[in-house]
């Protein structure tokens, strides 16, 4: 049952996404990409760069993306499938939340929260650290020959950090820098 | 507290689908941006919570589990009109940004073969590395490094990275582990009783 699938796994990335958007991005990766295959590494790339620049809360544009994906993959109808993923990221929020509104308001002020915390935030940066080098790896072709390494790829990251770093823009500035790197490549006739 | 309970239910629920609907269809950025919409509109303008209300929503958004925005939003709703208040208050943040992208992906699907669409999309999946990238720099910057958090992070690199163990049990070990780490020795180092 591939809704129940859907469901399933973006509960479990909702319940364990701890500090934002971002810390969502190794667990949807292995999930789609590496577990259940319903997308390919380049693929996954491409939609955390659409979920940036479209507006509303990142992990609900991924998610809603996977679940549209996951359903061409699978031949299940994409509106069912999407709004399973997406309801899944958000309820273990809405309860959590509505939990700790209504009853445990002192419970995050307890020490063994607090310390859980402090343990899960380097991990955090940890897979984040993992999840940039998954990325890398697909988007620059890199092997450890570095044969089949595109530079020209290199040098639009390098623009586009440089971009991004001077003029300190937000992320959807840097994503439409990207794709205007892309369409002036393929003008002067190289492969990203 | 008494200016949002003298406002009428139906005022309130209309607040939020207007602040958090507006948020999910046109506001682009990540959980903070959220935060300056809010504080006009519910803190400035309505005076339904104070300023230092708004901060530890924002807080506790930031600490549990789950997108901050959604977070948010659920306990923005919940404080103004209950659990009605909470679905509200998500369900107007999530249903616009579903809708786009709903019906962006079918356009992805139909034009990503188109030479000059790919190569824009090449582009874009390099922006999206290098914001990555630099989220893991903002974050990482952000941390107070000691010996314990290094090892944390180099372990949860490693796990994931060399041995394709599950990101979730990375998390679950390193939640335990912080409560055995840093929970002992800060109730060594501190007195006993409530904690601040």
């Amino acid at each position: 049952m591939i809704y129940l699938i859907l469901f399933w796994t973006f509960f479990k990335v909702g319940l364990f996404t701890i500090g934002g958007g971002y810390a969502m991005i190794p667990l949807i990766r292995q999930a789609v990409v590496e577990e259940h295959a319903w997308m390919d590494e380049t693929q996954f790339t491409d939609f955390v760069g659409i979920a940036e620049s479209t507006p509303g809360p990142f992990a609900v544009n991924i998610s809603t993306f996977s679940g549209v994906q996951a359903a061409h993959q699978t031949a299940a109808h994409p509106f069912i499938a999407s709004l399973c993923s997406t309801f899944g990221v958000i309820l273990p929020s809405i309860l959590i939340i509505l939990l700790i509104a209504g009853l445990f308001h002192l419970l995050l002020k307890h020490w063994s929260v607090k310390a859980a915390l402090q343990g899960a935030r380097p991990a955090v940066i940890g897979l984040l650290a993992a999840a940039t080098c998954f990325l890398a790896i697909n988007t620059f072709h890199l092997s450890l020959s570095l044969t089949t390494l595109n530079g020209a790829a290199l040098f639009v990251a390098a623009c586009c950090y440089g971009f991004a770093h001077l003029t300190k823009c937000g992320a959807l500035w840097l994503i439409l820098f990207g794709a205007a790197m892309g369409l002036l490549a393929h003008l002067f006739g190289f492969t990203l | 507290m008494t200016a949002t309970q003298q406002a009428p239910l139906f005022n309130r629920l209309w607040a939020l689908i207007a602040v958090f609907g507006k948020f999910g269809a046109i506001t682009f950025g990540g959980g903070y941006a959220i935060l300056a919409l809010l504080e006009g509109e519910l803190v400035d303008r309505r005076k339904w919570i104070t300023h230092e209300e708004l901060l530890d929503i924002v807080t506790i958004a930031e600490s549990t589990p789950g997108p901050i925005a959604v977070n948010m939003a659920t306990f923005v709703g919940y404080r103004l009109a209950g659990v009605v208040g909470g679905l509200v208050a998500t369900l107007s943040l999530v249903l616009p940004a579903w809708a786009i992208i709903f019906s962006l992906s079918s356009c992805y699907l139909l034009f990503r073969d188109n030479p000059w669409i790919a190569s824009t999309l090449a582009g874009i999946r390099i922006a999206a590395v290098v914001l990555v990238f630099r989220a893991f720099l903002k974050m990482g910057l952000k941390l107070q490094w000691s010996w314990a958090n290094a090892l944390l992070a180099v372990s949860a690199f490693s796990a994931v990275f060399f041995f394709s163990i599950s990101a979730i049990l990375v998390l679950i070990i390193a939640l335990l582990f912080g409560v055995v780490w840093f929970g002992c020795r800060q109730r060594k180092t501190t007195p006993r009783g409530p904690q601040s």
